[in-house]
């Protein structure tokens, strides 16, 4: 691919706009796995080597530049931030170590803990020291809402058959409901509203509609437009052309589908259990099972792929954040306690498999009751950037490939 | 009485096979009847025993050495009292020639006449009378880190310094900076400028006198024997060598309007930003308040062909600095730096990464097209930004990074305009009244701004190169200047920062000390290394034409009320271009002599029939025509037999009378090799070959006397490197020589 550094000049509005770099924008960016950014020169050798980025003023170069100059508007209302998917081919090339790869990952991160109201949650979610208050919250509510009485009974049971462990007694589903479905649609409710702001915020950037092919297929198109986001989507068609972590997609494919077989089969064993009044729990080959064993191995060998490659990885290429690794553990938290549960039941100690499930419920909080304000929003961020760059014509050239 | 010569004639290398030794030891023996004549089977070690041990044997006093050219091979281990004359059979015979061919022989022995009439009218060298009264005091002109720097590395070699400071306190622009850009490594933090301690150490060091709060007066005399005169205080001493140090000055930008200096108040300049943040805090001019947000504009009147179209080199980690003391300031403050390139040389790369890292240090390629009020601050407007479009910043303060200028003075205008001033006040009239009066227009700003008062034929002060630097060439010889034994450093002699300015001024101490123990030998400096002769002038035929006192490039001569030249010979660097210059030729030296090099010319044979063989003398500039066709033997490259080469010691030194007796001899061309010349010159003597080019006139007059055609004799600029150029010419010119015809002199 040939990158015309030259145009990025040549189609420039000479519209004189005025800039007051946010010092605190760029501290918090710096800090959210940013550090590097400032050492950027703005040679450009990582638009070049991108693999991912439009011909026409293409990223990281320029997300650099306003980074470095604490151009927040800029990069809030970037589409680029997200069309990148952090292959670090860029940074492995970069002569100054300046990181670009991780310096996006850390506006996102930004946009994370900042984007969605209220605000102070995305707080919470953006380093460690808040991590007590974080599992403290579902530990709160679960404790709340589990039947007090069972305690110390399911801890005095001996051994049951697996049958006999009443996960409903312990933790009654009206009450389960009401802590996730509560915690899910408020904070879907929060993402919903910020993504239409996003969706606005993303008109306003200077490279909207600067593709390589404006005017493409998909162009002021939202039905075609969604098409090929879907598509790209579930072929990684763009994950797949990183050069330095290629098989990094390959882990993504495994989580991504992984999580939605899981999702998929937790949606049929609740539409069995209420419409159809199937009796929990199922039996090991009803279809909700197959589909949540095979999701979780293909999620847990996923999130092994993904996790080793961020152990073994340079650290002058790429150091991995820690909103990084909180999704990455808690999902890998999500899955192996849900298969504990699993274990625990049939071996018959109640004691244990109910404090198992207690556990795995509050990972399960800790990952899709937060889901806005944490990395795990990526998918959403992404989407929506995707789409809107499908639709403006910013990625004319993804979806001519996509066609 | 004529003195024994031996002629030894090497046969090795090639040289016995090439040509025929017997009829060539002939031209020694039967025409010119030396003393002595043998062959060596090689030039190796036991050869150069075996002739010293001859010398010895035989009493000789001149020995003429056929064989390796003198460049590649020349034996010192001659006793001192003995003449050595090398004659190049190898590289410019053997090696470029076919061998056994009569026109092979014919050369060969062409060049033996020559360098056996050469050593009859050498004469044995003694150093020039002054060498014994050489003073080794160094005076330092200009008492900042260079000039401390000098007299301290003075000192520390033993030899006295003096140092005149014009300023009340010592240290230059070092000691009011407030801090310096870091000069250690890691390089990232500011420093110190460290200049007291500098101060202090030269205050305590009893090798080093101070004057303070003077200037110089008057300098009279030469190297070795400088009478110093100072202002004020009227001191006077004497000095052997002169270390000028009188740094830099600040570029005082017109026509900056768009940028605001000088009608924006809170417009400034690096140097006036520097005082402020000396002096406390960095504040707004205009209401006092402290500045938030500080824009620097780079190279604002540097490179840029309407103001100064260099680099300054220092201003881009300058802002850097004063960045580093806004941000230190207040750490909300915001730098930004507008530059077209940053440029942070060798290891201040460091420094500049280092402030690259500060979260509220921003900096951007651009052009600044505009600085405006805008309500209580300034709107910088910038274009072609590294951002993608045009941006406008909002600025409590603009700091203009403007560059420095030699604090030195032109020498050869000043003396323009003294000379003007006399010619108009001699009553003189003619067209040259309006020309003088012009001159004085044009140069008058550089009256008064003499600094050395020099008692000099050719101005107080040094020749400038460009942009006012009193410097010479910087590859060839670098802390040189055209003025000997005076050395410039720091940056009166190339902007340059602190550090570079105290490597600078310690060559430049060197030089001076180096200097002043060749004078005291009677040797000669560079570039003619260890030279003992020097020009020697017959002045009762002297005619005061002042040719000599004009194109001497050193400013050796003076010249009394009559205009008849006063030889300095500490002055000079033996080019021989006065030598050149003279019409009378009256100037020699006892090694190189009009006479000497017009008798070898007329000791060449040059055969009557022009059409087998042509005749073209080459004089060729010995630094770099001469071994250019030294390396094309080398090479084994053949060239044309007809030529016969004479090294000279720089074109300029070539005589016109020496065209002359070649083309009266039958000669049908003459080639002129000689080094570069103009601004970017390559002539080891500054203006040799332009000198001689400008004598182009003179010798086309000749021609014209003569009925020749101008085509009979070119100039042409080589260097060291051009050997398959200088072959390529030499085609060429003989081609030209075949096209217009015999020289109709020959066999007259
Ligand atoms: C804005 C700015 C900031 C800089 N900051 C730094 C920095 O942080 N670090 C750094 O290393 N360099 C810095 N430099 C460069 C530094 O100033 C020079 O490299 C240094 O001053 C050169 O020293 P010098 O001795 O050659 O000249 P100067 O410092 O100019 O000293 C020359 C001395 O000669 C005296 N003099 C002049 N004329 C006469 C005369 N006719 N007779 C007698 N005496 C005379 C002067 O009074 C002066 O004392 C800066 C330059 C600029 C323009
Ligand atoms: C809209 C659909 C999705 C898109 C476009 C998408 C895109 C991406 C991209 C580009 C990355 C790499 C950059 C980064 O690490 O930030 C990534 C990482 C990741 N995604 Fe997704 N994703 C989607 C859905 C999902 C789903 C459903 C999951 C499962 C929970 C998931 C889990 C992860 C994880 C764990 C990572 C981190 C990988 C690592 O650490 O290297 N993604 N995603
Ligand atoms: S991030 Fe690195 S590769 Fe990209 S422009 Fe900056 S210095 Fe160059
Ligand atoms: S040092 Fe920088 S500001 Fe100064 S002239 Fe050179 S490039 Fe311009
Ligand atoms: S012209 Fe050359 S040789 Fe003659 S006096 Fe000047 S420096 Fe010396
Ligand atoms: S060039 Fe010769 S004649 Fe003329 S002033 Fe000099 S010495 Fe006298």
């Amino acid at each position: 691919m040939t990158t015309e550094l030259t145009t990025d000049a040549a189609t420039t509005a000479t519209k004189t706009v005025k800039v007051n770099p946010d010092l605190d924008f760029i501290r918090e960016v710096m800090a959210a796995g940013g550090d590097t950014l400032k050492k950027c020169f703005q040679c450009a050798t990582c638009s070049v080597v991108c693999s991912l980025t439009p011909d026409e003023r293409p990223f990281p170069r320029k997300e650099m530049i306003w980074a470095s100059w604490g151009l927040k508007d800029k990069l809030i209302s970037d589409p680029d931030v997200w069309l990148c998917h952090q292959c670090n081919d860029c940074s492995v090339y970069c002569p100054r170590g300046a990181k670009p790869g991780d310096t996006l990952a850390a506006v996102r991160n930004y946009m994370f803990k900042t984007f969605t109201f209220p605000s102070f949650i995305g707080t919470w979610l953006s380093s460690p020291k808040y991590l007590p208050l974080v599992f403290a919250v579902p530990i709160i509510l679960l404790l709340i809402a589990c039947n007090m009485g069972m305690i110390p009974e399911a801890a005095g049971h001996g051994k049951l058959l697996a049958s006999q462990v009443h996960f409903e007694e312990f933790l009654p589903h009206k009450n389960l409901y009401f802590v996730f479905i509560t915690a899910t649609h408020l904070a879907g409710l929060f993402l919903v509203i910020g993504l239409v702001k996003f969706w606005k915020v993303l008109g306003t950037s200077t490279q909207t509609g600067a593709g390589s092919n404006p005017g493409g297929p998909t162009q002021g198109n939202i039905g075609a437009s969604v098409v090929a986001t879907i598509k790209e989507i579930i072929t990684h068609a763009q994950f797949k052309k990183c050069q330095e972590s290629n098989h990094r997609y390959l882990g993504h494919l495994g989580i991504m589908y992984g999580f939605l077989l899981l999702a998929i089969g937790t949606a049929i064993e609740i539409f069995m259990l209420y419409a159809l009044g199937t009796k929990l729990p199922l039996p090991q080959l009803s279809l909700p099972k197959i589909l949540g064993h095979l999701g979780f191995v293909a999620l847990v060998a996923g999130l092994i792929i993904v996790i080793a490659r961020r152990l073994s990885g340079k650290e002058n290429v790429s150091k991995s954040s820690y909103q990084d690794w909180y999704l990455l553990l808690v999902l890998l938290a999500v899955a192996i306690t849900g298969q504990l549960v699993e274990f625990v039941r049939y071996s018959g100690y109640a004691g244990m498999a109910y404090s198992v499930y207690f556990v795995h419920l509050v990972f399960v909080f800790a990952l899709i009751g937060y889901f806005p304000y944490s990395k795990f929003a990526h998918m959403f961020y992404r989407f929506v950037a995707i789409l809107h760059s499908k639709y403006t014509g910013r990625d004319a050239s993804v979806a001519q490939a996509a066609a | 009485m004529a003195s024994k010569i031996g002629v030894y004639i090497c046969v090795g290398y090639g040289i016995g096979e090439a040509v025929n030794i017997e009829e060539l030891s002939k031209v020694a023996t039967s025409e010119y009847k030396v003393d002595v004549c043998k062959t060596v089977p090689s030039c190796e070690a036991e050869d150069i025993e075996f002739i010293k041990k001859d010398i010895a044997e035989q009493e000789l006093e001149k020995v003429v050495i056929a064989g390796p050219s003198p460049r590649f091979y020349q034996p010192k281990t001659f006793p001192p009292n003995v003449i050595v004359e090398y004659v190049n059979l190898r590289e410019q015979v053997a090696w470029c020639q076919p061998s056994h061919e009569e026109d092979t022989q014919m050369m060969a022995n062409d060049y033996l006449r020559m360098g056996i009439v050469k050593i009859q009218k050498t004469q044995p060298l003694d150093p020039f009378p002054e060498s014994k009264d050489i003073n080794k005091t160094v005076l330092v002109v200009g008492g900042g880190i260079a000039g401390l720097t000098a007299a301290l590395e003075t000192a520390a070699a033993g030899y006295d310094s003096v140092i005149v400071e014009k300023a009340p306190q010592l240290g230059g622009w070092m000691a009011k900076l407030k801090k310096s850009i870091p000069r250690s490594a890691p390089y990232e933090a500011l420093e110190d400028p460290g200049i007291e301690e500098k101060i202090k150490q030269v205050r305590q060091n009893p090798k080093i006198k101070v004057h303070t709060s003077t200037e110089i007066a008057k300098i009279k005399g030469a190297p070795g024997m400088f009478d110093v005169e100072l202002k004020g205080n009227g001191a006077a001493f004497r000095v052997g060598a002169i270390v000028q140090a009188t740094g830099w000055k600040p570029y005082q930008p017109k026509n900056l309007n768009h940028l605001g200096l000088g009608n924006l108040a809170d417009v400034i300049t690096g140097v006036e930003m520097e005082e402020m943040a000396k002096a406390g805090s960095i504040k707004r001019k205009s209401d006092g308040k402290e500045a938030k947000s500080v824009v620097f504009v780079q190279c604002a009147g540097s490179r840029d062909k309407n103001h100064l179209s260099y680099c300054s080199s220092i201003c881009c980690l300058n802002s850097l600095k004063q960045a580093a003391y806004v941000r230190e300031q207040d750490g909300d403050a915001k730098a930004y730096i507008i530059y077209e390139n940053l440029r942070a040389p060798g290891h201040y790369e460091y420094f500049y990464k280092k402030m690259q890292q500060d979260p509220g240090v921003f900096m951007t390629k651009g052009e600044v097209t505009g600085v405006k009020q805008n309500g209580g601050s300034l709107a910088v407007d910038v274009k072609d930004t590294l951002l993608g479009e045009d941006i406008s910043i909002e600025a409590d303060l603009v700091v203009l990074a403007t560059g420095m200028v030699p604090q030195s003075a032109d020498g050869e205008r000043i003396r323009a305009i003294i000379d003007a001033r006399k010619f108009l006040a001699s009553g003189e009239g003619g067209p040259q009244v309006d020309i003088m009066k012009k001159r004085i227009e044009e140069f008058g700003h550089h009256e008064g701004t003499e600094i050395l008062n020099l008692d000099y034929r050719q101005g107080p002060d040094m020749p400038t190169l460009q942009y006012g630097y009193p410097d010479s060439h910087f590859i060839c010889f670098p802390y040189e200047t055209r003025r000997t034994g005076i050395y410039a450093a720091g940056a009166v002699r190339a902007p340059m920062d602190g550090l570079g300015s105290i490597e600078d001024a310690t060559g430049a101490a060197f030089k001076a000390i180096q200097c002043l123990e060749m004078l005291s030998r009677g040797e000669a400096v560079l570039p003619r290394t260890s030279d003992l002769s020097y020009p020697e002038f017959f002045l009762q035929r002297c005619t005061q034409c002042k040719r000599c006192t004009e194109e001497c490039p050193f400013g050796t001569l003076n010249e009394d009320e009559k205009g008849t030249p006063q030889p300095n010979p500490t002055r000079c660097r033996r080019c021989g271009i006065c030598l050149g210059a003279c019409p009378e030729r009256i100037i020699n030296f006892k090694n190189y002599s009009v006479d000497m090099i017009a008798s070898m010319i007329k000791a060449v044979e040059v055969p009557d029939e022009f059409e087998e063989k042509p005749r073209v003398l080459i004089l060729a500039c010995e630094n770099d025509a001469y071994p250019a066709f030294d390396t094309a033997g080398f090479k084994r490259l053949q060239y044309s037999p007809f030529v016969r080469i004479i090294p000279v010691r720089c074109l300029g030194s070539v005589n016109v009378i020496w065209i002359n007796e070649a083309l009266a001899k039958g000669f049908d061309g003459v080639m002129l090799f000689g080094c570069k010349y103009g601004d970017d010159y390559q002539c080891h003597f500054i203006k040799g070959s332009e000198l001689m080019n400008t004598r182009g006139d003179n010798v086309r007059e000749k021609l014209k006397q003569m009925a020749l055609e101008n085509e009979r004799v070119q100039l042409f600029q080589v260097q060291i490197t051009d050997y398959e150029k200088i072959l390529s010419l030499v085609g060429e010119f003989m081609e030209t020589i075949e096209q217009i015809g015999m020289n109709p002199f020959k066999g007259m």
